[in-house]
């Protein structure tokens, strides 16, 4: 092991969370080193490559408080939340507001000059307008100014364990293949959730909402580390633009779309759930339409501009090359494909107000973390995860790297390197993926999950007999394969625990159709046994503020 | 491509080559690792890196300045460059399949050092504290101690001659380099507030081991000066000179001055140099003699041909069996045939034919067989293996942590664009280091480049190579020539989607400096 390096702080992931933390950290202690491993290049990389169109979860002065969201939360997430996670980072969300604005970040005012607060919740308005493509790059400029230490095309592959607590993780550069320890005393893991998780509708693998290299590396490394896992039963199904996995039909509805099934009939503002348009279109009545073409050419190009220029701006070309133009065609929408997510959902490391996991030394933020935070929750998140983790970092000492850490994973990289089946990681991952969507997206039974669970002991296998690894793109998404298989495990093992349906859909049980208060208003937790493939299952009641 | 399930797809990316620089900005950027970039064959022949394409292309559409920036992204030293590089991109240029003349590409370098009034501007990627000592104020030396002081680090050179600028500013000649020139190149260092101590000798005026313990890094970068010597040399005979000693008095001019009758022993562009400054000093007869054969040659075919019509003569495959005198003075030599320069493996290992000899007179003999590193001032430590410090190739780093060394010191006599390079590299280095960061973690970017593909031919003008000698040296191109010359380039370099796992966020088209990509939803997802 040649490449071995020492730092405060290490943040795994350097998307909106990471970045985030790793500049929050650098703040309260400049003295600190703080280093950062990203896959790919942090200038852009993760969701929000493109940007965001809202801060979809922000209490804002005047329009809404924290205390007032718990009560949206407790809706959306049909009880599954902690309130004082919950109120921990709205409660901060104005605050990232005034900073991201003193950054440059653009939040659009109306003719008077307010914030523009837009109507998405049932009781109160949390969801503030913003328009920044360039959203990324502002905050990896400020990581560069801050002195973090990125080292960019490294793919975290293992959290080490000592005496109890995370020590710092193990990189693999995915142009050399070189691998890089780093000794930290804390480390916040911001490696987003599974985004590469069910199929694809529309036949692309990499067609994803979330950033497709999101591929569960923070659930697998944070689940052997012994960290609690919770949320796995959350498997989203948007229903959104067919084949391009792109949101809209809300930004149009509340400008006066509307949406029409097969037979041309309107779908009434209740019908609009996601769980009621997935039903819908399962029954063989949709797909549904967005229809805009009675809307006045203003508004239309209201709605292009918010489209086409801020988070998917690939939204333009799609309808140019389909050839649709809102203003004779309809927008067919369509499921999407399934993904596990902190900040859409609730999967991820459980970790409090404070982003602690249940490991000394391990935090959370974003889409790896259970906090259905969006993009405002993962900033703050990022910020709590570094204020925390420095003040524990002040306490520790440096420990140092002995190869007994790793020998054995390393030695098994190397056999990994070796392997030559005669199946590609691409063609092993689709048939995995296929697996995903045939047996854990909803609607679920017992049966197809226990049938998941046979499928995914058979693929541990075959995945050391079958596969070949032909080059240095190969060893990479052979490590993301493992994880994704380890996300199936987690998500039919959680699944198979919650006996009842949940959350308009996304878990939703035939053999247990019903929500059950009363036996279920609980996480279902999930932590490591002996091995990856024994899983002990644990509860925990829903926590509430007084 | 490895094929697989995805690389099967069409590709999604399309590149406007009238537009595209071949930089690789897209491919730094690309966040799901499918862009590769098809590198053109001048970048990466070039040891700096330099993307040749793109100020070649850049010059072709009016845009000089954005044409020197992409050399500043490389070298701050366009200069030096314009005027001395061996061009290995000119050599391995696609454009020699044409017409068998690559693009000018260094005349272009010159061109814009000399008519675009733009200071280097460079962004560090970090930055650290620490104090740097560099040891040698050469090529190598001035490369490293620019970048050092760019990121923040406090930089001393010691440099054991009066002036900083290495061999050429000592001892290449000045209808090749200007002293203007050389002045201003060292003045980017010098401005950057670098101390520099020159006339100071590490070993002799002060330990190397002092060095070491006041300085938290040293880039040792001293260069190959001495002569080598011809070993039938015994005394100091009037009219004998080694290339090099020759070359500084003349610069200096302090040169005794030559003969009639001049001979260069030697092959190389040290050779060919002694041989034009001494015609200019008026020689009326002046030969190089040379082991190699005339393809064989090391010395650049430019200056070959420079020396050939300045009336120099060239006699090949001969070496030297003995040193003619009469009493104290030169008299010529005693040359013997060379069957071979080199041997099986490449190695400098010359054979003769004792049997056929001739008599060459001469009253002023060059010697210009050579130069070596001069490494005794290290007292053992650092390694050192045959004349040379042991350096790794990636980062430059010695087998003592906080010692690095590059350049002529390293590898022997080698080009002033090598020289270059191993300074950047070896501040890299020196900056991870004091950082306490890995130094060779993750230094190998070769993987985002691909090197085996095809080029259109037909897609430069059918302009002929401009020639810019002049009156024995060279001119500067004018504008409109060189919008010409650089209108010969054929933009051989482009990136494609290679993993063809592009999720179309767009952020390679937003830094697209040209927006010469365009990228295309999926036919399998359109």
């Amino acid at each position: 092991m040649e490449h071995i390096i020492y730092a405060d702080l290490l943040v795994v992931g350097g998307g909106t969370a990471g970045t985030m933390a790793a500049i929050r950290a650098k703040e309260c202690n400049p003295d600190a080193k703080v280093v950062i491993f990203d896959k790919s290049d942090i200038m852009y990389s993760g969701s929000i490559a493109s940007g965001m169109d809202a801060f979809n979860v922000t209490a804002v002065p005047g329009f809404s408080t924290a205390e007032e969201y718990l009560e949206t939360a407790h809706g959306a997430l049909d009880g599954i939340v902690d309130d004082s996670q919950c109120y921990a980072w709205v409660s901060r969300t104005w605050d990232m507001v005034q900073r991201m604005e003193g950054w440059g970040v653009n939040f659009p005012k109306d003719k008077n000059g307010d914030y523009i607060v837009l109507n998405t919740a049932p009781k109160g308005r949390f969801c503030l307008a913003i328009l920044e493509p360039g959203l990324k790059k502002i905050l990896a400029d400020k990581v560069h100014e801050n002195g973090c230490t990125v080292y960019n095309r490294t793919m975290a592959l293992d959290l080490i364990r000592k005496d109890g607590r995370v020590v710092g993780a193990l990189g693999l550069n995915i142009r050399t293949g070189e691998t890089i320890v780093c000794m930290a005393k804390a480390v916040i893991l911001c490696a987003g959730g599974t985004a590469r998780f069910g199929q694809t509708t529309n036949g692309y693998p990499y067609g994803t909402f979330d950033f497709p290299g999101n591929t569960g590396e923070a659930y697998r490394m944070a689940y052997r580390a012994g960290a609690k896992m919770t949320g796995f039963e959350y498997t989203i199904v948007d229903y959104s633009v067919k084949d391009a996995n792109a949101a809209g039909l809300h930004i149009s509805c509340t400008r006066g779309a509307y949406v029409l099934n097969a037979y041309d009939e309107r779908i009434e503002e209740s019908g609009l759930s996601i769980c009621n348009m997935l039903a819908t279109h399962n029954t063989g009545c949709g797909p549904l339409r967005v229809h805009m073409s009675h809307l006045p050419e203003e508004k239309i190009q209201e709605i292009e501009e918010i489209l086409f220029t801020t988070e998917r701006p690939m939204q333009k070309r799609f309808f140019e090359q389909r050839g649709v133009n809102f203003r004779q065609d309809d927008v067919e929408q369509w499921p999407s494909e399934c993904f596990l997510c902190g900040g859409h959902g609730i999967t991820g490391v459980m970790v409090n107000g404070k982003a602690e996991s249940s490991i000394p030394g391990l935090y959370a933020a974003g889409d790896a973390a259970n906090v259905r935070g969006f993009l405002p929750g993962a900033l703050v998140m990022g910020e709590i995860a570094a204020e925390s983790a420095t003040q524990y970092a002040a306490s520790m000492e440096q420990v140092p790297y002995a190869p007994a850490m790793l020998s054995e994973r390393l030695a098994q990289i190397e056999q990994i390197k070796k392997l030559r089946g005669p199946v590609s990681v691409e063609e092993f991952e689709s048939k995995l993926r296929r697996t995903i969507t045939d047996y854990i997206v909803p609607p679920k039974n017992g049966y197809k999950l226990n049938r998941a669970l046979q499928e995914i002991a058979r693929f541990d296998r075959e995945l050391k007999e079958l596969v070949g690894i032909r080059c240095q793109e190969d060893l990479c998404k052979y490590f993301e394969v493992e994880s994704i298989l380890v996300s199936a495990y987690l998500s039919a093992q959680a699944s198979m625990a919650r006996k009842e349906s949940r959350w308009n859909g996304w878990h939703y049980r035939t053999d247990y159709p019903e929500q059950d208060d009363t036996q279920w208003l609980k996480h279902i937790i999930l932590e490591k046994g002996d091995s990856d493939y024994s899983v002990e299952i644990t509860y925990q009641d829903v926590e509430r503020m007084v | 491509m490895v094929s697989n399930l995805v690389s099967a797809l069409s590709d999604n990316v399309s590149v406007d080559t009238e537009k595209c620089l071949g930089c690789g900005e897209c491919v730094d950027r690309c966040i799901l690792d499918n862009l590769r970039l098809e590198q053109a064959p001048c970048g990466h022949a070039c040891p700096l890196e330099i993307n040749a394409q793109g100020y070649a292309q850049l010059i072709k559409r009016g845009q000089p300045e954005d044409a020197l920036r992409q050399i500043y992204k490389k070298t701050p030293f366009a200069g030096l460059l314009g005027y001395l590089c061996n061009h290995p991109c000119e050599t391995a240029c696609s454009r020699n399949e044409v017409d068998q003349q690559g693009v000018s590409l260094r005349a272009l370098k010159r061109y814009l050092y000399e008519t675009v009034s733009l200071a280097p501007e460079y962004t560090p990627e970090c930055t650290a504290k620490g104090r740097c000592a560099i040891i040698g104020g050469g090529p190598a030396g001035l490369s490293a101690a620019w970048y050092l002081a760019q990121a923040g680090c406090e930089v001393t050179i010691y440099e054991a001659e009066e002036q900083l600028g290495g061999i050429p500013a000592q001892a290449i000649p000045a209808f090749r380099i200007p002293d203007e020139v050389l002045r201003q190149q060292c003045a980017l260092v010098t401005d950057l507030g670098v101390t520099v101590h020159t006339g100071v000798r590490v070993g002799t005026d002060l330990p190397f081991q002092a060095v070491l313990d006041e300085y938290d890094a040293v880039f040792v970068a001293t260069g190959a000066p001495a002569a080598r010597r011809l070993p039938q040399d015994t005394g100091t005979l009037e009219g004998l000179h080694y290339a090099l000693d020759f070359l500084r008095q003349a610069k200096k001019g302090v040169c005794a001055g030559v003969g009639f009758q001049v001979l260069v022993v030697g092959g190389g562009d040290v050779a060919i140099d002694a041989a034009q400054v001494a015609k200019r000093m008026g020689a009326e007869e002046v030969t190089i003699l040379s082991l190699e054969t005339l393809d064989q040659l090391p010395a650049s075919a430019d200056t070959l041909r420079e020396a050939q019509q300045a009336g120099i003569h060239l006699s090949c495959g001969w070496g030297v069996q003995s040193i003619e005198a009469e009493g104290n003075r030169v008299r010529g030599i005693k040359a013997r045939q060379c069957v071979q320069v080199y041997d099986q493996e490449g190695r400098f290992a010359p054979t003769y034919d004792d049997s056929v000899q001739r008599d060459i007179s001469a009253d002023t003999v060059i010697l210009a067989i050579g130069q070596q590193t001069d490494l005794d001032f290290l007292a053992g430590a650092v390694a050192v293996e045959q004349n040379q410090i042991q350096s790794d190739p990636l980062c430059r780093q010695s087998n003592q942590a906080k010692v690095f060394a590059g350049g002529d010191c390293v590898s022997g006599p080698n080009t002033l664009v090598h020289a270059l390079a191993d300074g950047r590299r070896a501040s890299e280095s020196i900056l991870r280091y004091l950082n306490g960061d890995d130094v060779s973690y993750g230094r190998d970017n070769s993987q985002a480049y691909l090197h085996d593909f095809e080029v259109d031919l037909t897609a430069g003008s059918p302009a002929a190579r401009i020639d810019t000698t002049q009156g024995g040296g060279e001119r500067t191109l004018t504008e409109e020539e060189a919008q010409t010359e650089a209108s010969r380039c054929l933009g051989c370099g482009k990136p494609i989607g290679y993993r063809k796992t592009c999720w179309m966020c767009l952020p390679c088209e937003v830094q697209c400096p040209q927006d010469a990509l365009t990228i295309k939803i999926h036919y399998i997802m359109a």
